[in-house]
């Protein structure tokens, strides 16, 4: 604690006499002992217990020193203002107590929250990082040492394999410190007008690769408006959900994008022709390192969802997951859409 | 002429990396020589006058981008940035400082040969009378002197802005030009914040050349950054 937290203490103090002094004209003195217990109050809020009850000490002496006859002394003729000096000690003490009190509490939630998030955080990164770096290591060594051995298809393979494992990590690597950065609020928010369909071309193109066994559809409404977001977390947004789309769906299904406004709003939806949520699972999808299939051949971080929910919420909006009718799963972003930019230019 | 085959100078502080671009480069035909540190960059770019400047952007004794503002401010060398994702903004810093285009780490080979490619010939100097008067890329035909842009052997009507931009493009095919760049090129030095314009135009643009404007073939966009139009 530092004597830094005593001024204000005093300063509340002073500031109570001086609105005090010209009330005391007309205001019987128990009266003015009020205006010093939200003084008391006002400090046992803002600071540590020392500076509240020696606010709560110093605002009795005053109290009894400016406005108790006789005044300007410490004496005290008329006893009842001595329950009325008491209380005020009382109230500073019980007040500065209780604050302090909850304030550990949110401190000790927010740590256990913070433990519970780096518990698994620490639990994900070994086995997702573990995985396919052991995977890379065994695939190296492999063509390493044995190349003569293994066949041209073979050996295409493990290269195959270590390319994707690398670029696996490497993904994995920058959702954590991407969701580090999103859960810290460091991130600056850089919304700018753009058509919807720059930024669905953007995110294709990023997703290229994983994509390239899928069928893709674009289905834009020729009415939409503008965007204002940041499109470099919209793009994020985006292809994780695309990422998501081909990592979870067999080859040669149709993954598609499609974007309509309604009223306020913009609505984007990716879906897909996969095997779908599994029941009951369409909010805890967007947990930190959920997912779906924890022994199957998929790996991800588990993050990417809940990195998609924290951007959408950041642009004041929302994203819900689903099944189709038809079978596979559905993703809606809905993004504000209602103001226009600035237009028209020579 | 260049006619040996081209020396690339890397600047990078990871020896792993070096290794990498020093593999990939000489394998492709390409010459390799390297620096670790920025003041090691900027000797060597002066003394072995390299064809093209691969840089890293942090760099232990020195930010990249000072090599790169040195290096620009002496020659006209072509300089490719090695950058991180979401380094938006040290992108174009570095873009502005003269950089000719950057690759986004990790990246695959056949995306950074492209890239030093299509820097490699940019960098090559014209000779008089040779400034190219048509540029070709799959279906999109654009004759320089006659103003006329063909897809598929059809002529497409652009308006003066929607020209502009696209010979602003065409004039670093396969590079990224930036949002400034671009504003400045179709509307001089007046509107360079407005980047929402320039959407609005380039969203007409790829009207008229793309297929799917929402899965664009030929105008890229590099998203915080500006745009590119492929040229292989």
């Amino acid at each position: 604690m530092t004597m830094r937290s005593y001024l204000p203490a005093a300063c509340i103090v002073v500031l109570c006499t001086a609105v005090n002094w010209p009330l005391s004209l007309w205001l019987a003195p128990t009266n003015l002992a009020m205006v010093y217990v939200l003084g008391v109050v006002a400090v046992a809020a803002r600071y540590e217990r020392g500076p509240a009850m020696t606010c709560a000490l110093a605002s009795a002496l005053a109290f009894d020193f400016f406005f108790v006859p006789p005044v300007f002394t410490l004496r005290i003729d008329d006893t009842q203002y001595v329950i009325t000096g008491l209380a005020l000690v009382v109230v500073g003490v019980v007040i500065s107590t209780l604050a302090s009190r909850a304030r550990g509490a949110t401190r000790a939630a927010l740590l256990a929250r913070e433990e519970q998030l780096r518990n698994s955080l620490l639990a994900s990164l070994s086995h997702d990082l573990r995985t396919p770096l052991a995977v890379i290591a065994g695939s190296a060594s492999s063509l390493r040492d044995e190349r003569g051995r293994l066949s041209q298809a073979e050996q295409d393979q493990l290269l195959e394999t270590l390319y994707d494992e690398a670029q696996h990590v490497s993904l994995t690597v920058s959702d954590l410190l991407e969701m580090t950065r999103l859960h810290a609020g460091r991130v600056h928010v850089d919304r700018q007008w753009y058509p919807v369909e720059e930024l669905i071309g953007a995110a294709l193109e990023r997703c290229k690769r994983q994509l390239a066994a899928h069928r893709v559809q674009t289905q834009l409404d020729p009415q939409l408006p503008m965007l204002h977001v940041d499109a470099v977390l919209l793009e994020k947004l985006l292809v994780n959900l695309l990422e998501n789309a081909a990592k979870y769906t067999p080859a040669g299904t149709l993954v598609s994008i499609s974007v309509r406004p309604e009223p306020g709003t913009v609505v984007i939806r990716v879906e897909d022709e996969g095997p779908g949520l599994p029941p009951g699972a369409e909010e805890c999808v967007f947990d930190k390192f959920y997912r779906a299939d924890r022994e199957g051949a998929v790996t991800g971080s588990g993050l990417g969802l809940s990195i998609c929910r924290a951007i959408a919420q950041m642009h004041d909006g929302s994203i819900a997951a689903g099944n189709r009718p038809g079978g596979g799963a559905v993703f809606t972003v809905t993004l504000p859409g209602q103001q226009q930019p600035p237009t028209e230019v020579q | 002429m260049t006619a040996a085959a081209p020396l690339v100078l890397v600047v990078e502080d990871e020896p792993k990396m070096r290794r990498l671009l020093r593999v990939t480069l000489e394998s492709n035909g390409m010459r390799y020589a390297e620096a670790t540190t920025a003041r090691e960059a900027m000797s060597r770019a002066q003394s072995q006058r390299p064809d093209l400047i691969i840089a890293d952007l942090g760099l232990p004794d020195g930010e990249g981008i000072d090599v790169i503002r040195e290096t620009r401010r002496a020659s006209a060398t072509p300089i490719v940035v090695l950058s991180a994702r979401s380094q938006e903004s040290e992108k174009v810093a570095a873009l502005d400082a003269g950089a000719d285009d950057y690759v986004t780490k990790p990246f695959a080979t056949g995306e950074l040969l492209a890239r030093l490619r299509a820097a490699l010939r940019r960098g090559v100097p014209r000779q008089e009378g040779r400034e190219p008067t048509v540029f070709a890329v799959r279906d999109l035909h654009v004759d320089l002197l006659q103003r006329r842009v063909t897809l598929r052997g059809v002529e497409t009507h652009l308006t003066p802005i929607e020209y502009r931009l696209l010979t602003a493009l065409i004039a670093k095919a396969g590079q990224v030009v930036t949002h400034a760049d671009l504003l400045r090129a179709a509307w001089g030095p007046a509107k360079l914040d407005q980047h929402h314009y320039l959407r609005i135009y380039m969203a007409g643009l790829r009207r008229k050349l793309e297929a799917n404007p929402a899965q664009p073939v030929y105008l890229l966009t590099e998203t915080a950054v500006g745009y590119r139009l492929i040229d292989e």
